[in-house]
């Protein structure tokens, strides 16, 4: 069972109520979502609640109680959109989100480069402290660019995917994930950034 | 030919002109004419959508190309990179993405784990409330409310509250203008009933009267009348007079005990006012009018406050009663106008000047 592609575990427990194969799906996934959320509202105790409300939400909406789940054919993106609504609403309960228009580069100018030089060694995570390094500055990226960096390698969407959810276009994306990458190479390596 | 194309170099200041044959004048004026008027004419400019959709896709096609070495880094439809700065940039990228690749994954408690899992094997387990309000858990995410938008309600509020507070304010300052105005002219009439008109008193108090108790003697001479005002109107307007003064007369002596009860609201002014022989005779007419108005017609639901509404609306039933009989082919004649009266202006004013 263990190597069941998702939908026919959401088969497996929707049609016959395995238990079994529920739990295989949220095991084989739980990285995924949790990173997303634990990444988002950057709270450990937070995230472990919103990872709860998500399933709770999937398991309504796969039960036909509510919700429209109809097997589209990609469940981890069906619970990852499930998951970001559950974060959002959290965040705007608190004031910690402000959606801004597509196409608004979060006050960076698109032609900005990266310095004309090469890949630093520094950055190789060799250490716990870099590892914390990282992810601190993952945290202090804008909310859109963060938002992209985690479901990106946090819950290994694609562009497309990710475009979908968030409700923007793949260039718009890809563009977020760039300017990403930059800032958080601009906080790793300060001098990358004169 | 050649000396055509010269003529042709001068005006446009070309090089290679040689010397002009002597006769050429003539045809480089006529060309800078030309090309004088062609000058003249107003530049004609594309639409200005047109320049935003070509700067646009402009933007767009820079926007495109500075996302060569992301699409590259993560194999999202690359395209060879063309320039050493976008291969420069996609290695730092690169670099970047495997450093968060590299960052070790985060997982829930495992009793999150297990209570999720519990769920799901309770399938009438409701939903916490509050958890999706009725709305489908996987709904495109809600936008913010926008500021602007926020703003410019605040500020229709505003508007809306400020004109509905000075509206009410209005109303209520506006009350005791309408009580002032009806005062004075309760003075004003009481000043006019302190003369000894008897029948003016009656014909008010005949409209006090409820509608059931309305003088039903008068309504057959007025019945008899009829027919000829119908066959002709203007005989009409002559039966209507005499009738008018002869049931003033007539209700005047048919309604002591109502001319008793209206002595008694006006008593407190009489000894107060003085006698007014032109007022009196006005009072007289419209007593006259009232009287032979309300024999024809039901009892009107108005108070002595609504004097002057009163009045207004008789006058216009007396005008329908009279334009009952009237074709499209009958001449014109003017309408309820008492012989002896001329009055000095039409409508509600004509009434004015009736009292």
């Amino acid at each position: 069972m263990e190597h069941l592609p998702d939908e026919a575990l959401v088969a497996a427990y929707v049609d016959h109520g395995d238990e079994r194969a529920f739990r295989l799906l949220v095991e084989r996934h739980q990285d995924r979502i949790y990173g997303y959320l634990v990444g988002m509202v950057r709270d450990r105790e937070v995230a472990n609640d919103l990872f709860q409300e998500t399933f709770l939400r999937a398991i309504a909406a796969m039960q036909k109680r509510r919700g429209s789940y109809e097997k589209q054919g990609r469940w981890l993106g069906w619970v990852m959109r499930i998951a970001r609504n559950a974060a959002l609403d959290h965040l705007r309960s608190r004031k910690k989100w402000q959606d801004v228009d597509s196409g608004d580069e979060e006050g960076t100018s698109f032609f900005e480069r990266l310095p004309d030089e090469g890949p630093d060694a520094t950055i190789l995570l060799d250490t716990a402290e870099r590892v914390e390094e990282l992810r601190a500055a993952v945290e202090k990226l804008p909310p859109e660019q963060r938002e992209v960096v985690l479901l990106r390698h946090e819950s290994e969407l694609t562009f497309r995917e990710i475009a979908e959810i968030t409700d923007v276009s793949i260039n718009t994306a890809l563009g977020r994930m760039r300017y990403a990458l930059i800032n958080l190479r601009k906080t790793l390596i300060p001098d990358a950034a004169k | 030919m050649h000396d055509e194309l010269n003529a042709i170099r001068r005006l446009y200041g070309e090089p290679g002109i040689s010397d002009p044959p002597p006769d050429a004048q003539a045809v480089p004026a006529a060309l800078a004419e030309m090309k004088a008027a062609l000058d003249a004419l107003p530049p004609q400019r594309p639409d200005a959508f047109v320049i935003d959709a070509v700067v646009a896709a402009a933007g767009e096609a820079a926007w495109a190309a500075a996302l060569g070495p992301i699409r590259q880094v993560y194999d999202e439809e690359p395209e060879p990179l063309v320039s050493a700065q976008a291969e420069s940039e996609a290695a730092v990228l690169a670099q970047m993405k495997a450093a968060l690749d590299r960052l070790p994954p985060q997982r829930p408690d495992l009793a999150v784990i297990d209570a999720v899992v519990a769920t799901a094997a309770l399938p009438s387990r409701p939903v916490p409330v509050g958890a999706t309000a009725g709305r489908a858990a996987d709904r495109p995410a809600r936008a913010a409310p926008r500021r602007g938008v926020v703003a410019a309600l605040s500020a229709v509020f505003a508007l809306v509250l400020v004109f509905g507070g000075g509206l009410w304010l209005s109303r209520d300052t506006a009350a005791p203008r309408e009580i002032a105005s009806a005062d004075r002219f309760e003075a004003e009439k009481q000043e006019v009933d302190a003369a000894p008109l008897v029948a003016e008193g009656s014909a008010e108090d005949a409209l006090e009267e409820p509608a059931s108790a309305a003088p039903t003697e008068v309504t057959g001479p007025l019945a008899a009348a009829a027919p000829q005002r119908t066959a002709s109107p203007a005989p009409a307007n002559e039966i209507v007079q005499n009738e008018r003064a002869r049931l003033a007369d007539a209700m005047a002596a048919d309604v002591p005990a109502a001319s008793a009860r209206r002595d008694m609201t006006t008593a407190p002014a009489a000894p107060n006012a003085a006698p007014n022989a032109e007022m009196a005779a006005l009072s007289a007419d419209r007593a006259k009018v009232e009287g032979a108005t309300l024999a024809s017609e039901e009892a009107l639901p108005l108070t002595d406050g609504d004097e002057e509404l009163q009045l207004l609306y008789l006058r216009v039933r007396e005008m329908q009663a009279a334009q009952a009989g009237l074709g499209w082919d009958t001449p014109l004649v003017p309408l309820g106008i008492a012989p002896d009266s001329v009055p000095a202006a039409t409508g509600w004013m004509q009434v004015r000047v009736q009292r």
